[in-house]
């Protein structure tokens, strides 16, 4: 693998760290081999499984036609919610539809790590998406999981979501967020994680023009421009300062909006000045 | 003079060469920069203000006063006592599940307690009572009555000889059957007041499983509970006097919750 010769790919596995930190612990495992008894979820596995090693494989550029490829991997992706969805609609039974959930997020959580680490394609906008994204799910998993297990149900969707909540403080949502016991590690993940996202995202952005101008270079560009994509990263956490001193000046009179305003405005002002001065 | 200046042209050119290779192609660069990234990382995360939401969390919606009471048989008089001290436990019922963890409360020596719940169902587990099904819908007054009985089992004599006559080593065995249409719990067993096993429990296999042994027994409504006892009087007694024996007493308990509405006082 080309991709495993690179600086940018252990970069962008620290990147990843957090989100492994919420998904590979022992109790999203227990929820998760606890669904294992379950119809719906093994049925969304083995259909996941399947469509990947057909991916892989190459099985659906066999078939003729870009729409009916479409088709073909829209119902492999979507066909085990039909059974659980019935059974919500018609009997209000959500025991099969909550391990189905939990077997989306759960992929969707490896797929966003995929694309962190090794997405090939994948523009800066991409990888900072994904990372969001994986984040948000892995959190899901992990919060859903915990709260389950308190419960002594086997994952608690509806408190997953009430922890979500606790992010949207800043829209003055009132949540009921749990304590999470690995959100140390997650901070201190995350301390490593902002900067090698950013480095990784930029590298990314790189390599994408690279690939764009020759498919089939190696990633030269990439290389020879590290220590600038290195020094972006500090200009980066620098820019950060600001937001952190303005954050401190609001958060004394309007907590709720310490995160968004400060962020907003200095972004403002550094697109401003970047544009002004071009 | 040309030959200094070309000395010291040269002495730049490859002060700017060494930076532009340490700029460029040194790990060690490349390592200090992303180290001083994660420093400044560390501090923004350190000092970076929590964010709080504009109103804070409301309390649950229903305030719940729990009043605990034992009623109890004593000399033929029925007595009414507060459950002091006793742990009561709220399970909220989700999804037809029983979660295992609940929000608990201790009763103060009036038997009383308070707790804010959310509206909805819930088991309450009282102390080693049997556990009763509340629906919470607003301010209320729970009331948990623990009823307490004493009563006599129906007593059969496994007798070993035809001599007419019990002997220590014979068995008896005792049985009831709940009439009450209610779960009851059956709490001890005693003869003259003095508690008595049954032979499974003294059995040696048996005395590890302490489960088996458990002396409280839950008798479902209609259920016929039984057990086998030594001859609990120790000695030789007459059949005649078997067939009248007293003295052996089952203490049993059942468990009525009801909640009813209340208004709160607001000013």
């Amino acid at each position: 693998m080309k991709q495993m010769r690179e600086l940018r790919t252990y970069v962008s596995g620290v990147a990843a760290a957090p989100i492994l930190i919420m998904l590979l612990n022992e109790t999203v495992l227990i929820t998760f081999l606890g669904f294992a008894s379950s119809l719906s979820f093994v049925f969304t596995i083995s259909m996941i499984i399947f469509y990947i090693v057909s991916f892989g494989r190459g099985w659906f550029d066999r078939i003729k036609g870009k729409d009916k490829q479409l088709l073909v991997k829209t119902t492999l992706v979507n066909l085990p919610i039909l059974p659980a969805g019935v059974s919500l609609i018609t009997m209000r039974n959500v025991s099969d539809f909550i391990p189905l959930l939990f077997a989306y997020i759960f992929f969707g959580v490896i797929a966003c790590i995929y694309q962190i680490i090794v997405g090939g394609r994948v523009s800066a906008l991409h990888r900072i998406t994904f990372f969001f994204l994986g984040y948000i799910l892995a959190l899901i998993a992990y919060t859903g999981s915990l709260a389950g297990q308190q419960a002594g149900q086997g994952f608690s969707l509806l408190r997953a979501f009430d922890n979500l909540s606790g992010v949207a403080s800043v829209f003055s949502l009132i949540g009921d967020p749990i304590p999470l016991p690995l959100a140390g590690y997650v901070r201190f993940a995350m301390m490593l994680a902002i900067p090698a996202i950013t480095f990784s995202s930029l590298a990314a952005q790189l390599r994408q023009t690279e690939v764009r101008d020759s498919p089939t270079s190696e990633p030269r560009l990439v290389t020879s421009l590290r220590p600038a994509v290195a020094l972006l990263t500090v200009s980066s956490v620098i820019t950060m300062f600001p937001v952190l001193l303005l954050a401190r000046m609001v958060a004394e009179h309007f907590p709720f909006l310490a995160t968004i305003l400060p962020t907003l405005f200095v972004a403002l002002v550094v697109i401003s000045v970047v544009l002004i001065s071009e | 003079m040309l030959v200094r200046q070309s000395c010291f042209g040269k002495k730049a050119t490859n002060v700017k060469q060494t930076w532009s290779k340490i700029l460029h192609r040194s790990n060690a660069y490349q390592i200090l920069l992303f180290v001083v990234a994660i420093a400044g990382v560390v501090v923004l995360l350190s000092y970076f203000p929590e964010p709080r939401p504009l109103f804070p969390a409301p309390l649950p919606d229903s305030l719940v006063l729990i009043n605990a009471t034992i009623i109890s048989p004593s000399d033929r008089v029925i007595r009414l006592y507060p459950a002091a001290r006793v742990n009561v436990s709220f399970h909220a019922v989700v999804g037809g599940e029983i979660s295992e963890h609940g929000l608990q409360v201790i009763t103060d020596t009036r038997g009383l307690a308070q707790i804010g719940l959310y509206g909805g169902k819930y088991v309450v587990k009282t102390a080693d009572w049997t556990p009763q099904s509340i629906t919470i819908d607003g301010d209320s007054i729970l009331s948990i009555r623990r009823f307490e009985i004493e009563d006599s089992p129906k007593i059969r004599i496994n007798a070993t000889s035809k001599d007419w006559v019990i002997s220590p080593a014979d068995r008896m065995k005792f049985s009831y059957v709940n009439e009450f249409g209610k779960t009851i719990l059956l709490s001890g067993i005693t003869f003259q007041g003095r508690a008595i096993e049954s032979i499974r429990c003294k059995s040696a296999e048996d005395l590890d499983n302490s489960k088996k042994c458990s002396t409280t027994v839950e008798i479902q409504p209609r259920e016929e509970w039984s057990e086998i006892f030594e001859n609990p009087y120790g000695g030789s007694i007459a059949w005649n006097s078997a067939r009248r024996l007293t003295g052996v007493t089952l203490h049993l308990s059942f468990v009525e919750a009801d909640v009813m509405p209340t208004q709160r006082i607001e000013g």
